[in-house]
């Protein structure tokens, strides 16, 4: 061990003197700081985790669909090429459509995904059945659970289903610049269902939005010529790498189709995570850039203080350099011991956070996170190597620079005039 | 109780081999706009081996010139050079190297780091010297032991008497093995008793084979009596004493 990175580690040593004591606030900054940050962004890094989870268990790993926003006429050829490239494929017909489930109760904000009962059931693998059955045939839907407690509807309830291309179709524009009923057109009546089961997803938007169908209905429901789709679901063998199979897809199809994947898909979503995970980095990084100051603070005066001591410390052969180390020194030890404890501190509360969640929630009666909204029963957490390793190199560069100022100081000090008045 | 004695001058002539060469050298303290003149023009030689005062009144500049010999300040001007080297010319890094290896410093005060063991003292300026701890702790030890502190070794300074910290500044001071070792009052804060003790040990190192050059400021005419040679500092310049001593104020 060097004499500097001695000497720093006996000023540090507490002893009777309130140096010591501030030291020590300096280092538990550095600890909460650092325990903070890294409860945070575990807990944001679970919670991603779980929403893509959900997303992967509630969608396809990647869609395929005409580049011109139509229908894909013939989606066998897509199917096929998706097979050949290693994944699974199912043609889906999907769309918005208006509701009717009450004498005069209309919901504008459902969308229909037609397929084959087995073949939903097989790859959209967080579905739950909650009541019924999953049974499609026959004029037949089953409801997302958000979406049948919002109605009150319930097994064997018949819902109206609207087409909304066919209610389009019912109307013209006139010369004039005005709308009128399409003369030509015939009325459009709604389709009547059967509620056979309520299911649910696991997420809250999904079960609030989605009513199965059978692929024909669903695809009569569009006005669309029977086995067409809207787009082309495919699951590959790895969810969170699927550059090859994406890329051996657009090989084997036309320019006329485009391949997205769920990352894509949901983007924004994706998106808004990372940015908020970088946000509360920036944000809470604050609390050690205080303890940083405090680290300063806490050395000015120290250098004040023992003025005399760097006096004798040059006086017996430390170079400015060695006086500058010694600082600078103190204020690194302090962010390693700060980070230490303050990452033990994370680690734990992350063990025991559902515990500690449990306890809150006990005193306060205030449920954290309601399950209607969040759909987990266990606050969800990861601990990322590297973002541990970024909390810390982060906390300890910063408090290594707090030491920088006192360290300047003190190796400016002459020995002579420091020892000058004894 | 020490008695007074005559004070042996100084060689006004340069000594064949000498460790501290002072020529001309000048030190004066800036205090606002005035500028008060410490040291006026000092010519001097000390020679290697010997042990030296340099006696004068306090306030008389006797600590300046001592930090000027230390490498501690550069002289305003003037050559100084002490074991063979300018240290007008050296600049802040390689004065700090030359104190580390070649001066030991003896102080009124001691000053030893509280924060550390009398050992860990001992072991410091071997330490920025860029020797190894282990070398540096077997050197501390023994010398601590050679001063009688083999016992108090883990002791930390205000664990320890005025005398036993001063011995383990000598220590410190040796521990690098100077050509020169300088001390400012080191008996200052001593009783007669502890600090006849002291002296004591400069003799043993000025008798030593290969005596070791001492040069040791003083306000107190008896001690400079243990001194070889002796000068005096007066308006700030040296000077040898009388040869029977005035009595002292």
């Amino acid at each position: 061990m060097s004499a500097e990175l001695f000497l720093a580690g006996r000023y540090l040593k507490p002893r009777r003197n309130a140096v010591s004591l501030i030291t020590l606030s300096s280092i538990l900054g550095v600890t909460l700081g650092v325990a903070v940050l890294m409860v945070v962004l575990a807990v944001m890094t679970g919670f991603t985790d779980l929403m893509k989870e959900k997303l992967i268990a509630t969608q396809a790993h990647f869609q395929i669909r005409a580049v011109n926003g139509g229908v894909i006429r013939y989606p066998k050829p897509v199917v096929e090429a998706v097979k050949r490239s290693g994944g699974e494929a199912l043609p889906v017909v999907m769309g918005p459509l208006l509701a009717q489930y009450r004498e005069g109760r209309l919901d504008p904000r459902v969308v229909v995904l037609g397929a084959p009962a087995d073949r939903i059931r097989k790859h959209l693998t967080s579905l739950e059945v909650q009541r019924g059955t999953f049974e499609l045939e026959g004029r037949r839907i089953v409801l997302g659970s958000a979406l049948a407690a919002r109605w009150g509807a319930r097994i064997g309830d018949k819902i109206l289903l609207h087409s909304v291309n066919r209610l389009t179709r019912m109307i013209r524009r006139r010369a004039d610049g005005g709308i009128e009923l399409d003369p030509g057109a015939s009325a459009a009546l709604p389709t009547e269902f059967t509620v056979a089961g309520i299911c649910s997803m696991g997420k809250y938007d999904f079960d609030n939005l989605v009513i199965f169908a059978d692929a024909d209905d669903a695809a009569e429901l569009f006005d669309l010529p029977w086995g067409c789709a809207t787009s082309v679901f495919g699951w590959g063998p790895d969810p969170f790498d699927q550059r090859v199979i994406v890329s051996s897809i657009e090989s084997k199809l036309s320019p006329a189709f485009r391949v997205s994947t769920w990352q894509q898909e949901n983007r924004q979503l994706l998106e808004v995570l990372a940015v908020e995970k970088r946000m509360m980095f920036f944000l809470l990084i604050f609390i050690v850039l205080v303890a940083a100051f405090s680290i300063t603070n806490t050395l000015i005066t120290s250098v004040y203080q023992k003025t005399r001591e760097i006096g004798l410390l040059k006086a017996i052969g430390a170079t400015d350099g060695a006086v500058t180390r010694v600082f600078i020194a103190q204020g690194l030890l302090i962010g390693v011991i700060g980070s230490g404890c303050g990452a033990l501190l994370g680690w734990l509360v992350i063990f025991f956070r559902n515990d500690i969640l449990r306890l809150v929630s006990q005193w306060t009666g205030m449920s954290l996170f309601p399950k209607e909204f969040y759909f987990f029963n266990e606050l969800p957490a990861r601990i990322v190597a590297g973002d541990l390793g970024f909390i810390v190199v982060s906390s300890i560069v910063l408090c290594t620079l707090g030491a920088v100022i006192p360290a300047w100081r003190a190796s400016r000090i002459s020995p002579a005039q420091a020892l000058r008045y004894e | 109780m020490m008695t007074e004695s005559p004070l042996p001058a100084a060689a006004a002539a340069a000594p064949a081999e000498a460790i501290v060469e002072l020529r001309d050298v000048t030190y004066a303290y800036r205090l606002g706009k005035r500028r008060l003149e410490v040291l006026r023009g000092i010519t001097r030689s000390f020679a290697k081996g010997g042990w030296h005062c340099i006696f004068g009144a306090s306030g008389s500049g006797k600590t300046t010139l001592l930090n000027l010999i230390g490498a501690m300040e550069p002289p305003a001007s003037g050559s100084l050079r002490v074991a063979g080297v300018e240290l007008g010319s050296l600049s802040r890094r390689e004065a700090a190297r030359f104190r580390a290896r070649r001066i030991g410093l003896v102080f009124q005060a001691y000053h030893l780091l509280p924060e550390l063991s009398i050992l860990e003292n001992v072991m410091l300026p071997a330490r920025f010297a860029g020797i190894s701890a282990r070398e540096a702790r077997a050197r501390a030890a023994a010398l601590l032991e050679n001063v009688g502190l083999k016992e108090r070794m883990r002791h930390r300074p205000t664990e320890l008497s005025g005398g036993e910290e001063q011995r383990a500044a000598i220590a410190r001071a040796l521990v690098n093995d100077p050509e020169l070792l300088l001390a400012d009052e080191p008996t200052g804060n001593l009783d007669g008793r502890t600090g006849g003790e002291i002296l004591r040990i400069f003799e043993e190192l000025r008798n030593a084979p290969g005596g070791r050059s001492i040069l040791m400021i003083t306000h107190n005419r008896e001690i400079a009596a243990y001194a070889d040679s002796v000068s005096e500092l007066v308006d700030g310049v040296l000077v040898d004493p009388p040869a029977s001593p005035a009595p002292l104020a």
